[in-house]
């Protein structure tokens, strides 16, 4: 039987009664279980089985599909609504999609719950990029920032670099004239996580897309499709 | 599961087993009654549902089951055309007609946001309300999705829509059961509510 304190990314039901939950917890990482008999329960209590819930979960694992025996509330549920929910429900589906399940870092679910209490109501795009490189750089996958890949030389500001997802930058005679292009200055800015402008906030997600795209770990992000959707029913969003 | 000598009763326990809540023994209690001594009543049964399956449809308006093009609800022009509840599902349409504290008009988006899942706006609906509300009858719209985060998500979508079309948005409240004690009571429900308080009226 494992215990440990975690969070629950997606939930859905199965069966009558039953629901298959994506759990992110604290020194186990990722896991998928199912909790079963949900709906009539008193070891697992429905107001808990939410994401952005602080919980204590009890589970026993036995082949791919861990069993929930017991969730616990560990807190009070992080206070998300608005657009700063929709973020985090971003936020699940980035750590659903491109975290592996044996990635246990404590330290990245730090980052992660962080990110989610941090979540400022305005400037959430900057936060939500400056979660995607630093979970990339956990993980392992961001290139060099600091120096090109080429011939090792510092990334310097005046000069202009093309990015290539597997190696990292390389310098380029071209002109900034196509948006795979950037400036030095701009990526020296992005290795600090400086990212209060517009073409920081594309050049970091054009890393991210890019290497997820190169390592194909997702084919899609639902959630930016239906913000997209948002976005066209309102500029509200 | 047991087999038993008829391919026919096989079949048929095997489809009341399809039934929410009715599992294996539940079946076999049913089809063996249904057949033995209430053979009437599963003909009546059966002709009662191929009849709403097949005459059912959704009614133009709001979604709900409708024999016709709009549902009774639609229809009836003593309604408050001025309110508009939208909920998930036809369900949520008996239990809020059951609360006997809502008189308007219904919007069924057959689900919620769940970004995830990819499913936004266009997959619950949205377009059609839309239309809906563009010609600019209800002056409040009244949001009864569930109380999860997904409900909240719904319900924020449907917040900023209804502004869109000066149309005043509200939610249902979160609260304590009836019936219920504050030491039995989960701390977000509690602290939902404490939020949420109300003025004690002056009678």
């Amino acid at each position: 039987m494992n215990r440990d304190i975690g969070f629950i990314l997606h939930q859905r039901d199965f069966r009558d009664t039953s629901k298959i939950l994506d759990c992110y917890t604290q020194s186990h990482g990722r896991f998928r279980g199912i909790a079963r008999g949900i709906k009539s329960s008193k070891r697992l209590l429905k107001q808990n089985i939410q994401p952005f819930q602080p919980l204590i979960i009890n589970w026993s694992q036995k082949g791919d599909l861990a069993s929930i025996r017991e969730i616990e509330s560990d807190g009070l549920m992080i206070s998300l609504s608005g657009k700063r929910l929709m973020a985090g429900f971003y936020i699940n589906e980035i750590i659903l999609k491109v975290v592996p399940e044996d990635e246990s870092d404590p330290a990245l679910f730090s980052l992660y719950k962080g990110t989610l209490y941090d979540l400022p109501e305005q400037n959430w795009v900057s936060k939500l990029r400056s979660f995607e490189i630093s979970i990339l750089d956990f993980l392992g996958y961001l290139p060099s920032l600091e120096y090109e890949y080429l011939n090792n030389t510092p990334i310097e500001t005046s000069k202009t670099y093309e990015f290539l997802p597997s190696d990292g930058f390389r310098e380029s005679l071209h002109k900034e004239d196509n948006k795979n292009y950037f400036n030095g200055d701009l990526i020296k800015r992005l290795s600090n996580l400086d990212l209060d402008s517009d073409p920081s906030l594309r050049l970091a997600k054009y890393i991210f897309d890019s290497v997820i795209l190169s390592q194909s770990l997702s084919p899609s992000v639902n959630s930016r499709k239906v913000m997209r959707q948002l976005i066209n029913l309102s500029k509200e969003f | 599961m047991t087999q038993f000598a008829s391919k026919k009763l096989n079949d048929l326990i095997h489809a009341l087993k399809m039934l929410p809540s009715i599992g294996p023994k539940s079946a076999q209690r049913i089809a063996f009654q249904l057949l033995q001594h209430e053979k009437d009543i599963a003909m009546h049964l059966s002709e009662k549902l191929k009849d709403a399956v097949e005459g059912l449809r959704s009614c133009n308006t709001c979604r709900m089951f409708a024999d016709e093009e709009t549902c009774i609800i639609c229809q009836d022009e003593n309604r408050d055309l001025k309110k508009i509840c939208i909920v998930e599902s036809p369900i949520d349409v008996v239990s809020m007609e059951k609360s006997n504290a809502y008189h308007g008009k219904y919007f069924i988006l057959m689900g919620h946001l769940s970004p995830i899942d990819g499913i936004g706006p266009d997959e619950i609906g949205v377009p059609l309300l839309e239309s809906l509300l563009a010609q600019g009858q209800f002056d409040e719209m009244i949001v009864a999705t569930s109380m999860t985060v997904e409900g909240e998500a719904t319900a924020h979508m449907l917040s900023v829509l209804a502004r869109k079309y000066a149309i005043s948005p509200t939610r249902l409240a979160f609260g304590l059961p009836v019936g219920s004690e504050l030491e039995y009571i989960d701390q977000n429900t509690l602290s939902r509510a404490i939020l949420g308080r109300n003025a004690i009226k002056e009678e």
